[in-house]
């Protein structure tokens, strides 16, 4: 209903400590909302209370406006969904003007994830954004959306070759002194590989995973469920190749792991901690539960307790 | 399928056009749902203050039909009455009012009559003059006649559905043909000195020839479009309906409801 409610009780021990660090920037908890998945924020404000969440990733942001793909956009598949947006969105410069004065002072931190066809469209978002925002803190962070399957460029050609992935890493690590985190695409031989050439680049953390490449027919009109034929695939559906891959690249790399895909429960979320990441994004499992953060969040407060354990940081040591 | 729910008072009121999403509580196992499904009101009664509490108009209730189609619609029509729903609403804009001087002319299509029925018993109360036209493929798929009990048939929707002109596509009750057939039928007896002001839900090709009907004549359109969603609150950018002026309207943020010649209806018909 359009109220603020929050679930009550299993009020969080406050000798846990549920923060992440990702490089310069402390999450004030390791549940955030995915990128793509809850907008820039406002949308979901008579439902969610933005400042409980660890971090609010938000939706591509590119240089010029982009209006996105036909529809059908979406089909859902069991317990996945299949999207092709084509990162619909604004552009930089109705984005700073019109969306982020919602998005400042939040207690949660603020990461903006940008997307771009060619290396100098990742970095004229970055330099708009940093020469237009105020001295008050609005943007935390940076997400390099390297892996959207549904652009016919960019997106995910930059994120399949490592030696991109470097150069576009070290030059954008030119352009701010926020943290760069960069999201990869699980559709590659290796994301190891990837990510130890966006480390190498000066990255300060990687997201893991962004969606699977999926179809859907329709067997009765005889044509794709959704008009761009090919989508990305998320939900549940691919938890368990987020958890490897999750798995496969903390131990690749020593900067810090976002762990993305299908976490619906915080029992999701622990397998991802567990594998080694250091906070973990909700996203499609905000379409059927917007609460879902928080309940998360509460129940990887309740399992740290039965299992002993302060801080969200120490998990990852703990698989046998 | 009808389904009537307890509404809180603390809550805004839904009028004509909105929906809200729902989450069965029951789903089959190994069903793999993920979404909520939206669906649109067809009716809501307000909590009338003067009755005691012992009668049984002691609550708001909100109405809706539905069509069994997929895992979604199938889990809720399981559910046993008393039993709860995870609903988020109200959500999306509403029909707007006529204005002075202007008939309503309410047109729905097969489950699109649930909020037409709404509009119809918003305008009924109000005093605001129009007429019902209803399509469907056949007698038998006439909803609430088999579907609503009869201690739910609120909103006159009997009533309005008696005085409703209907058409079936193979002629088996009302006049043979569609909905457009039956605008043509009563076009001559209803113009007058009115001006047409359509409102409609439908399948989209139904819809995109009202917009046409609508545009010949000149006569303001009002139609609630229909798209497959997955947020309903305008994050997502999914449920996109291609916009006459470029780029796409969310059907769930920035409607369902949209002024028909607003719409490019060549580029919505999948």
């Amino acid at each position: 209903m359009n109220s603020k409610s929050e679930p009550q009780g299993a009020s969080l021990n406050p000798e846990l400590d549920l923060s992440a660090k990702i490089g310069s920037l402390t999450m004030p908890n390791c549940v955030g909302v995915a990128s793509g998945t809850f907008g820039y924020g406002e949308e979901y404000d008579d439902l969610v209370k933005i400042d409980t969440l660890g971090a609010l990733y938000t939706k591509a942001v590119t240089l010029e406006p982009r209006e996105g793909n036909p529809p059908p956009r979406l089909i859902e598949t069991p317990l996945g969904l299949i999207n092709s947006i084509g990162l619909a969105n604004p552009g930089v410069e109705r984005f700073v003007k019109e969306y982020l004065p919602f998005l400042a002072h939040r207690r949660c931190a603020v990461i903006i994830n940008v997307a771009g066809s060619l290396e100098k469209d990742y970095v004229m978002v970055i330099d708009y954004i940093e020469d237009h925002i105020g001295p008050e803190k609005s943007v935390d962070a940076y997400e390099i959306n390297v892996s959207c399957p549904n652009v016919h460029k960019g997106g995910m050609a930059f994120g399949i070759d490592p030696f991109v992935v470097e150069k576009l890493t070290l030059e954008l690590k030119k352009h701010t002194n926020r943290p760069l985190i960069l999201k990869l695409s699980p559709n590659v031989t290796d994301i190891a590989e990837i990510a130890l050439a966006a480390e190498n680049g000066g990255a300060d953390a990687i997201s893991c995973i962004n969606t699977v490449v999926g179809m859907v027919i329709d067997t009765e009109n005889v044509r794709p469920a959704i008009a761009m034929g090919t989508g990305g695939l998320s939900g549940p559906a691919i938890r368990p190749i987020g958890v490897a891959a999750t798995y496969k690249v903390s131990r690749a790399v020593s900067i810090p792991v976002i762990g993305i895909g299908g976490i619906t429960s915080a029992q999701d979320a622990i397998q991802y901690l567990l594998a080694g990441a250091q906070a973990i994004q909700v996203g499609t499992a905000l379409f059927s539960n917007p609460l879902a953060p928080r309940c998360i969040l509460e129940g990887i407060a309740e399992w740290m307790n039965r299992h002993n354990v302060q801080r969200v940081n120490d998990i990852g040591g703990m698989l046998a | 399928m009808h389904l009537a729910f307890e509404w809180p008072d603390s809550l805004e009121s839904p009028r004509a056009g909105q929906f809200f999403t729902m989450m069965p509580s029951v789903i089959e196992t190994g069903a793999g749902m993920l979404l909520r499904r939206p669906l649109a009101f067809a009716g809501f009664e307000k909590r009338s203050l003067e009755v005691s509490e012992s009668t049984q108009k002691n609550k708001s209730l909100a109405h809706t039909i539905y069509q069994i189609r997929g895992i979604g619609t199938k889990a809720l029509a399981t559910h046993s009455p008393g039993s709860s729903i995870d609903i988020i609403g109200p959500l999306g804009n509403a029909f707007p009012e006529p204005s002075p001087g202007e008939i309503a002319i309410i047109v729905g299509g097969g489950i699109g009559i649930g909020p037409m029925l709404f509009l119809a018993s918003m305008f009924s109360e109000h005093s605001f003059p129009f007429k019902l036209i209803v399509g469907f493929r056949n007698s038998s798929s006439i909803p609430l006649r088999s579907a609503a009990p009869r201690e739910f048939s609120p909103f006159l929707w009997n009533d309005l559905l008696k005085d409703a002109l209907i058409a079936t596509d193979d002629g088996s009750e009302g006049i043979k043909g569609t909905v457009i057939d039956a605008l043509v039928r009563v076009e001559s007896t209803l113009l007058g000195s009115n001006r047409w002001h359509i409102y409609s839900c439908g399948p989209n090709p139904m819809l995109a020839e009202i917009a046409r009907f609508a545009s010949e004549r000149g006569a303001a359109a009002h139609v609630s479009a229909e798209q497959y969603m997955a947020c309903g609150v305008g994050a997502c950018q999914g449920c996109v309906i291609r916009a006459a002026a470029g780029g796409y309207y969310r059907v769930c943020a920035d409607g369902p409801v949209f002024a028909a010649n607003t719409i490019d209806w060549t580029g919505n018909l999948a």
